[in-house]
């Protein structure tokens, strides 16, 4: 599903205009970040959790020049979905 | 920081944001995360949300494992969850500094072999490397010439001093006294001269034995030299403080005018010696008056090498990829080819319908696998048919893969996946 789809089925859900649903969107998803960004965790009932996860820096072999290099270490955005989401996915 | 936000605070802070009411905002918020949801519902397994990332549904197939407490085996069951990627964007939004993608590892420097110096840093690695390498040859030389100042300042000082003592001509004497003094001088100035354009010689052909050819020894040759020039002067030393030494044996003997003559001798000799001590000496001195105009055209010679150097590594370096690869391929078509081979023998010697029946198993397993229904009568033991493995006998008895382990437990093979026909397989 392409973001287009996921925006015309939101505002089929929620009878905005698709041009609405964009803006309210960005700005849900600037606001979360912002938030993981300092440090705190973003809790959705019933879908998941979102905070910042530090991934450590790591050697890397470039076989073609032969070099060893570094990769820093990087931040980045890790989710996990909640366990009434897992029951609800398992149901069947 | 570190605090747990909940929905209502994100919806919240949306409501305030867009400046509509926190119902909406709730109702919206909700929205958006139930339709990723629905959209898994709904049998589509990825999810793109532009300016977040990715949703996917993943299966998690089931696997057995054992009860730790207990150690019964388990079932764990397969499940569904939802992996999450996110954009390049965000990541970017979370590593604002930290931008530099890949850095050279400065560990790269313990490995001695490896001659490549990256490009930017080369100049300055050069000039540190000459630094280091240059003073402990120079150290070197200082040490032969602190050797070889003593042979022939102390002893004949000591030698004159007796003379002195012995002999009432201090007219002479004096004479004497003051040529030795300024050949003295004149050595001492002549052996730091050396020794200067010497360590500069040795550095400038440091330099460009560095530079074209990366080569080591011949560093190793140049300071040898060094020595060697030191060592001449060692010798004379060594000579003059023999002849002195003859000179005050001869003295004690014999404290004449014919003695005098002798230690006249002497110090001709030493003068022969000290000058020719000096004349090894002013070679290099030359050779140091010529060391600055050397420097500007060895520098030069060494930015010209630099350049070339440069482009003869990128034009080499693609150049020799594909040789190294091929030749990695070729030791890769080597080696697995050897194993394959003892493998084959082994199988024809002990079981020689091994080698036909592991092919058709693997292309049999996809088309059979299929069609084949879990039958539920399960017999105590099964006799193993062409074609057929392990995971097929779970498959057709158990209607699941996972009880392979189990089925080896129980019959405790050595070669699980070497199993010739007719195998007698207990079903647990």
């Amino acid at each position: 599903m392409t973001n287009k789809e996921f925006i015309e089925m939101l505002s089929r859900k929620t009878s905005f205009e698709t041009s609405d649903v964009k803006e309210l969107s960005a700005t849900l998803i600037d606001i979360m970040l912002h938030n993981v960004a300092e440090g705190d965790s973003v809790t959705i009932q019933g879908f998941g959790s979102f905070e910042v996860r530090e991934k450590a820096r790591r050697k890397i072999y470039n076989p073609t020049s032969k070099n060893y290099m570094v990769v820093p270490p990087k931040k980045t955005l890790g989710y996990k979905m909640s366990a009434a989401l897992k029951e609800r996915l398992n149901m069947e | 920081m570190n605090e747990k936000l909940s929905f209502q605070h994100v919806s919240d802070a949306l409501a305030q944001k867009m400046g509509v009411s926190k119902k909406v905002a709730d109702v919206f918020t909700k929205a958006f995360f139930d339709t990723v949801v629905d959209a898994f519902y709904m049998g589509e397994e990825v999810v793109k949300v532009k300016g977040l990332g990715t949703f996917k549904l993943v299966v998690v197939e089931s696997r057995e494992s054992v009860n730790v407490s207990n150690g019964e085996r388990i079932v764990i069951p397969g499940y569904k969850k939802v992996a999450f990627v996110p954009e390049d964007s965000v990541v970017e939004f979370l590593n604002p500094e930290a931008e530099v993608p890949v850095e050279e590892d400065k560990l790269f420097v313990e490995e001695p072999p490896v001659v490549e110096i990256p490009m930017a840093d080369k100049s300055s690695v050069l000039e540190e490397t000459q630094v280091v390498e240059d003073e402990p040859v120079e150290d070197e030389v200082e040490v032969l010439v602190q050797v070889a100042e003593p042979a022939h300042v102390e002893e004949p000082q000591d030698a004159f001093s007796g003379i002195d003592m012995l002999i009432s001509t201090p007219e002479s004497m004096e004479e004497v006294r003051q040529q030795y003094e300024e050949a003295k001088a004149k050595m001492e100035v002549a052996v730091e001269e050396a020794r200067k354009a010497n360590a500069e010689k040795v550095r400038l052909e440091k330099l460009l034995a560095r530079l074209e050819a990366n080569a080591v020894p011949e560093m190793v040759e140049k300071g040898e030299e060094v020595s060697v020039m030191t060592e001449v002067q060692e010798d004379a030393g060594e000579e003059v403080s023999v002849v002195e030494a003859s000179v005050q044996e001869d003295k004690s003997e014999e404290p004449d005018a014919a003695e005098e003559d002798k230690h006249q001798e002497a110090l001709n000799r030493f003068m022969n010696e000290s000058s020719r001590a000096e004349e090894a000496a002013v070679k290099p001195k030359k050779s140091h008056a010529m060391a600055w105009v050397l420097t500007i055209v060895f520098v030069l010679l060494a930015a010209i090498c630099f350049f070339l150097y440069q482009t003869f590594l990128s034009i080499e370096a693609v150049e020799t990829v594909p040789k190294t690869e091929k030749k990695e391929q070729v030791k890769k078509v080597n080696k697995p080819a050897k194993p394959k081979k003892s493998e084959t023998s082994k199988q024809v010697e002990q079981e020689p319908t091994e080698n036909k029946q592991e092919d058709p198993e693997a292309t049999d397993k996809k088309e059979e696998a299929k069609p084949s229904n879990p039958t539920p009568t399960k017999p105590a033991t099964y006799v193993l048919q062409r074609g057929e493995s392990l995971t097929r006998i779970s498959q057709k008895f158990y209607g699941t893969k996972d009880s392979v382990p189990a089925i080896i437990r129980v019959n405790k093979f050595d070669y699980p996946n070497n199993l010739p026909v007719g195998t007698v397989v207990k079903l647990p």
